[in-house]
C-alpha cells in the first residue's frame, strides 16, 4: 500500500510537469494526489471502487480548495493533477479488452463502472464546490453586515 | 483613464487563460474584474471554448469599443493561469497600474519546462501509474519504457499535425503493441493489462472531464457541453487505438 501511495505521489508530480504547473506548487499538488489515493485504497475493500472514488474525490477537492486559499492561486492548479489517479483509465481499457476477447457482458460491466466513476468524480467536485461557495457567501454577508452596522 | 489599454489587457488576459485551458467561467470572471476597474457604465465579457468577446461603453467616450478574439490552440498551462490571476488581482486592487499590468501580461507567455523534461515526465507518469495500480518492478520498468515510446510517438505526430483524434488512435495503438511485444519477447510473466492501463493514463482526458464538470456546474452549458464532448471523443479515440493494437498483437489472447 505504501508503494502504491508513493506511486500516486510521483504520478501526480509528473502530471504537474506535463500540465506546466508552477514549480513551487508541484509538492502540494503531489500531496493532494497521494492523500487522495490513500483514501481511495482505504475505502476500496469495504465499499468498492465507485463509493471509494466519491470519498476520495471529496478529500481531493477539499484539500485543493484549502491549498488554493493558502497559496492564493486558482484552485485548478491542485484540481487537475490531483484527480489524475482517480480517472477511470483502467476501466476504460478493461472494457475494450473484454470486448475484443468477445466477452460482451463483462465489457458492458466495465463500461458501466467507468461511467459511474466519472459521475462520482463529478459529484465529489460538485459537493465541495458548493460547500466552499456557501462558505464564501456567508463570509461576504458577514462582512457587509459588519460594514452596515 | 487609458481605457483602450485596459481593453487590451482584458483581451490579452482572457486569451492567455483560454489558451492555457482555464475554466470558461474563470476567464469571464477575470475579464469582468479587469474591465470593471474602469467604472464604465457598460462592461461585458463573454468567453466560449473557442473565443472571446469584450465590450466597453460609457457616456464619457465617443464610441463603444468591442474586441473579438479567436482562440486556436489550447494547451494546458497551469502556471500561466496562476500568473494571469495574480496580475489581475493586483490590477483590480490597485497595487499596479495599467501600463505595468500590460507589460507584465505580455511577458508571461512562456513555457516553463523544456520539451525534453515533459517527455521524461510522460515516461515517469506511466511508470508511477504502474506502481500506483499495484504493479511490481517489472511492470514499472515496462511501463516506463512504454511511456518513453508514447512520448516519442507524440513528438513525431507534432511534426505531422494530424489532429488530436488521429494522434490518440495512433499513439494508443502503438502503446498496446509495445506492451504486447514486451510481454511476448522480454518478460513472459508481465501483467500486460496493467502496463497498457498505466501508459494510456497520460492520454486520458482528465483535464477535459474536470473542466467540463466545473463549467457545467457554474451554469456555463455551452463550454461545459463542448468540453464533455471533447472528453468523450478522446476516450473513444483511445479505445479505438487500444482495440487496434490488441487485434494486431493477437486479439488480447496472449
Amino acid at each position: 500500500m505504501i508503494s502504491q501511495i508513493l506511486g500516486a505521489f510521483f504520478a501526480v508530480a509528473a502530471a504537474t510537469i506535463i500540465l506546466e504547473s508552477p514549480k513551487k506548487y508541484i509538492f502540494p499538488a503531489a500531496v493532494v494526489g497521494a492523500s487522495g489515493w490513500f483514501v481511495y485504497l482505504l475505502f476500496l475493500k469495504a465499499f468498492g471502487p465507485v463509493p471509494a472514488t466519491y470519498i476520495s474525490g471529496l478529500v481531493i477537492s477539499t484539500e485543493s480548495h484549502i491549498f488554493s486559499r493558502i497559496f492564493k492561486v486558482p484552485v485548478t492548479i491542485f484540481f487537475l493533477p490531483g484527480f489524475f489517479p482517480l480517472f477511470p483509465g483502467s476501466g476504460m481499457y478493461l472494457a475494450v479488452y473484454e470486448f475484443i476477447k468477445g466477452h460482451t457482458s463483462l465489457a458492458q460491466g466495465h463500461l458501466i463502472i467507468t461511467i459511474q466513476i466519472a459521475g462520482m468524480i463529478a459529484l465529489a467536485i460538485f459537493t465541495i464546490d458548493t460547500v466552499f461557495k456557501v462558505l464564501k457567501k456567508s463570509q461576504d454577508l458577514k462582512k457587509s453586515r459588519a460594514q452596515v452596522s | 483613464m487609458d481605457y483602450k489599454t485596459l481593453m487590451d489587457i482584458a483581451i490579452l488576459a482572457g486569451g492567455i487563460m483560454l489558451e492555457s485551458n482555464a475554466e470558461t467561467y474563470r476567464v469571464e470572471d477575470t475579464m469582468n474584474h479587469i474591465l470593471q476597474t474602469s467604472n464604465f457604465e457598460t462592461t461585458e465579457a463573454l468567453a466560449i471554448a473557442t473565443g472571446l468577446v469584450a465590450t466597453l461603453d460609457d457616456p464619457s467616450i465617443d464610441d463603444p469599443i468591442t474586441i473579438v478574439k479567436r482562440i486556436n490552440s489550447i494547451a494546458t498551462n497551469l502556471s500561466n493561469i496562476a500568473e494571469v490571476n495574480t496580475i489581475s488581482r493586483q490590477l483590480t486592487s490597485g497595487e499596479i497600474a495599467i501600463p505595468e499590468a500590460y507589460a507584465a501580461l505580455q511577458n508571461i507567455k512562456r513555457v516553463q519546462y523544456k520539451q525534453g523534461y515533459k517527455d521524461i515526465a510522460t515516461s515517469i507518469l506511466a511508470a508511477s501509474f504502474a506502481l500506483l495500480l499495484g504493479g511490481g518492478t517489472l511492470e514499472m520498468v515496462a511501463a516506463g519504457f512504454n511511456g518513453a515510446l508514447l512520448a516519442l510517438v507524440l513528438k513525431g505526430e507534432k511534426r505531422l499535425g494530424m489532429g488530436s483524434f488521429v494522434r490518440n488512435v495512433v499513439s494508443s495503438a502503438v502503446i498496446s503493441i509495445g506492451a504486447g511485444l514486451i510481454h511476448l519477447f522480454l518478460f513472459p510473466t508481465l501483467n500486460m493489462n496493467l502496463v497498457i492501463t498505466s501508459t494510456i493514463m497520460p492520454l486520458v482526458p482528465g483535464t477535459a472531464i474536470t473542466n467540463a464538470i466545473r463549467d457545467t456546474l457554474q451554469g456555463d452549458y455551452t463550454s461545459g457541453g463542448a468540453k464533455a464532448l471533447e472528453a468523450f471523443v478522446v476516450a473513444l479515440s483511445i479505445a479505438i487505438g487500444v482495440a487496434i493494437g490488441l487485434v494486431i498483437i493477437g486479439g488480447g489472447l496472449v
